[in-house]
């Protein structure tokens, strides 16, 4: 045990340490601490955005609702290369009106497209509210780690406030390039963990993949097929979660301003064109889960969460195990300093300074960015304690929300009638109709994601909003596509 | 333009990859993966294919590669 729990400090200490050193070389403004100050090449911002992909949700969540449902997590498979299919159109025109603009975050987008720095302080808001439960999900990740890591030593409540106050810390003094640094220390561990992990854990109990599934075919019939082990996922969830999921695969805030930092729009068309590659990856962290099924029946609910934990610790010696959560801790801490650090950006930057005090100095909101930090730590924190759920599950409720803004984005870059009263409607009614049937317990709806039918509304209102208030005379500037 | 009429072929893979579910949801293996699981990894492992013919096209439009 102790063995483990030092190589998990280990590797967590020496990301800190990597995070205050890549601060020291820069002073600090807030498009430099927000935004790197543009100057990334592809590689670098190649294993930036991998670093976000691969989370707490891929590295647990995956494996523990492979474990739970069964075939229906194979929409983890497919969404993030229909999303790259998406930005290979979406982003480069993005990237150029943000670099044209100087751009931060992607409400700023929003306000400067539709000259409504209200419509500005909408988005953000909206956004740092769907962020919340991704960052809740990093949390609740971190404390089954160091749960696993210590056998059972450290309670999972503390863990997670020390892990989380370092991870401010960390980005306080060093914004996104701390990050980009832990990041390729984070996916080298992970491609090494996930190789182990992958390979070893199903490969050591049944020899080969096709004899997983042939043992879970033989023992648990139409398990990995839809709904499997769900009862209420199928074939129309299964379609409906790709569309939501990889509409608004690039919808998250921090996402959508990371692509600002790219060195050239084809740099973000190269990458989309390759990173669907890596997504494959992913069926190694499935046959985890579904080589659980058999070897550690039995876990339920919430505690499905620490599939790939459990079977590793029962499997693998300590100083492994503490590799694994070392890795893990990472793919916990970094999506966190990126959601947290987007969620303060946007609080003081776009509702603060744009609605609230625009005469604000840039000082100010940059001052503010920083104590806002560990206020949304606090919330975050705070709802995972008292309501934790499935990883999974965090997720898709926060792709409910933000592939809200996807119909936005799309119109305003083809579309010269779209209109701020349009979007403001759309992403509000949308909003508002995902939210009230996850609540009544109406998701899925007539088969599908409940997400997916509130994008369907939210697209139609916008459009008709759109050409109810369209004024021929307003200037609005329309962005074309670029071929 | 040219180009912006092939774009299609961009989304080919977004297009089979959704609509075919319904006909492949088996828990049946192809190379050891339930159908449904294998039907798409294949699509996304044509994205790459399919978004670079794309991509070739759009920018031999525009005289010489990049």
């Amino acid at each position: 045990m102790i063995v483990a729990s030092i190589i998990t400090l280990f590797i967590i200490a020496l990301s800190i340490f990597l995070g205050l050193q890549a601060g020291r070389k820069k002073t600090m403004n807030l498009e430099q601490w927000a935004v790197g100050g543009r100057n990334f090449g592809a590689i670098f911002l190649w294993l930036l955005l991998a670093g976000e992909i691969y989370t707490t949700f891929t590295f647990l969540g995956a494996a523990g609702y492979a474990y739970a449902k069964g075939g229906p997590v194979f929409y983890i498979l497919g969404y993030g290369a229909l999303g790259y299919v998406l930005s290979y159109f979406m982003l480069p025109p993005l990237w150029r009106y943000a670099k044209e603009r100087g751009l931060v975050t992607q409400a700023d987008y929003f306000a400067e497209r539709f000259q409504s720095p209200w419509l500005g302080a909408l988005v953000a808001l909206i956004g740092v509210v769907f962020m919340v439960p991704y960052t809740e999900l990093q949390l609740l990740g971190l404390g089954t780690i160091v749960q696993a890591t210590t056998y059972g030593a450290v309670p999972p409540s503390l863990s997670m406030i020390i892990s989380f106050a370092l991870v401010a810390i960390f980005i306080y003094t060093s914004g996104l390039h701390a990050t980009a640094w832990v990041s390729v220390l984070k996916d080298t561990l992970m491609v090494i963990a996930v190789l182990i992990v992958g390979l070893g854990l199903p490969l050591y109990y049944f020899g080969s993949f096709g004899n997983v599934t042939a043992a879970l075919n033989h023992a648990h019939p139409h398990f990995l097929a839809l709904p499997g082990g769900s009862g209420d996922l199928g074939v129309a969830w299964l379609m409906s979660t790709l569309v939501l999921t990889s509409a608004g695969f690039y919808m998250w805030p921090h996402s959508f301003a990371a692509s600002y930092s790219a060195k050239s729009a084809r740099t973000i068309q190269k990458n989309a064109i390759y990173l669907p590659f890596y997504q494959l990856l992913l069926l190694l962290i499935f046959f985890v889960g579904f080589t659980a099924v058999l070897v550690v029946p039995g876990l339920k609910g919430a505690a499905t969460n620490s599939t790939l934990l459990v079977l590793a610790t029962k499997t693998l010696p300590p100083w492994l195990v503490g590799l694994v959560g070392g890795t893990g801790a990472l793919a916990a801490i970094v999506p966190a300093s990126l959601l947290l650090l987007q969620s303060s950006t946007l609080l003081a930057r776009n509702i603060y300074q744009g609605v609230i005090h625009p005469d604000a100095s840039m000082l100010t909101v940059h001052r503010l960015s920083r104590v806002l930090v560990l206020v949304v730590t606090a919330v975050a924190l705070f709802f995972a304690l008292v309501a934790p759920g499935l990883l999974v599950n965090l997720l898709l409720t926060g792709y409910d929300g933000v592939s809200q803004f996807f119909p936005a984005v799309v119109l305003s870059l083809l579309w010269r009638r779209v209109t701020k009263v349009g979007v403001a409607s759309g992403v509000i009614v949308g909003v508002a109709l995902a939210m009230t049937l996850v609540l009544t317990h109406n998701d899925p709806l007539w088969g599908m994601n409940a997400g997916f039918v509130a994008l369907v509304v939210n697209s139609v209102v916008m459009v008709l909003v759109s050409l109810a208030t369209y004024r021929a005379t307003v200037p609005e500037e329309a962005l074309v596509v670029a071929a | 333009m040219l180009v912006k009429k092939f774009a299609w072929i961009a989304f080919i893979p977004y297009v089979f990859m959704i609509l075919g579910i319904p006909f492949v949801n088996s828990e049946q293996p192809v190379l050891g993966i339930p159908l449904v699981g294998f039907w798409i990894a294949i699509w996304v492992l044509l994205i790459p294919l399919f978004l670079g013919i794309y991509d070739r096209l759009a920018h031999r439009q525009e005289g010489g590669p990049p």
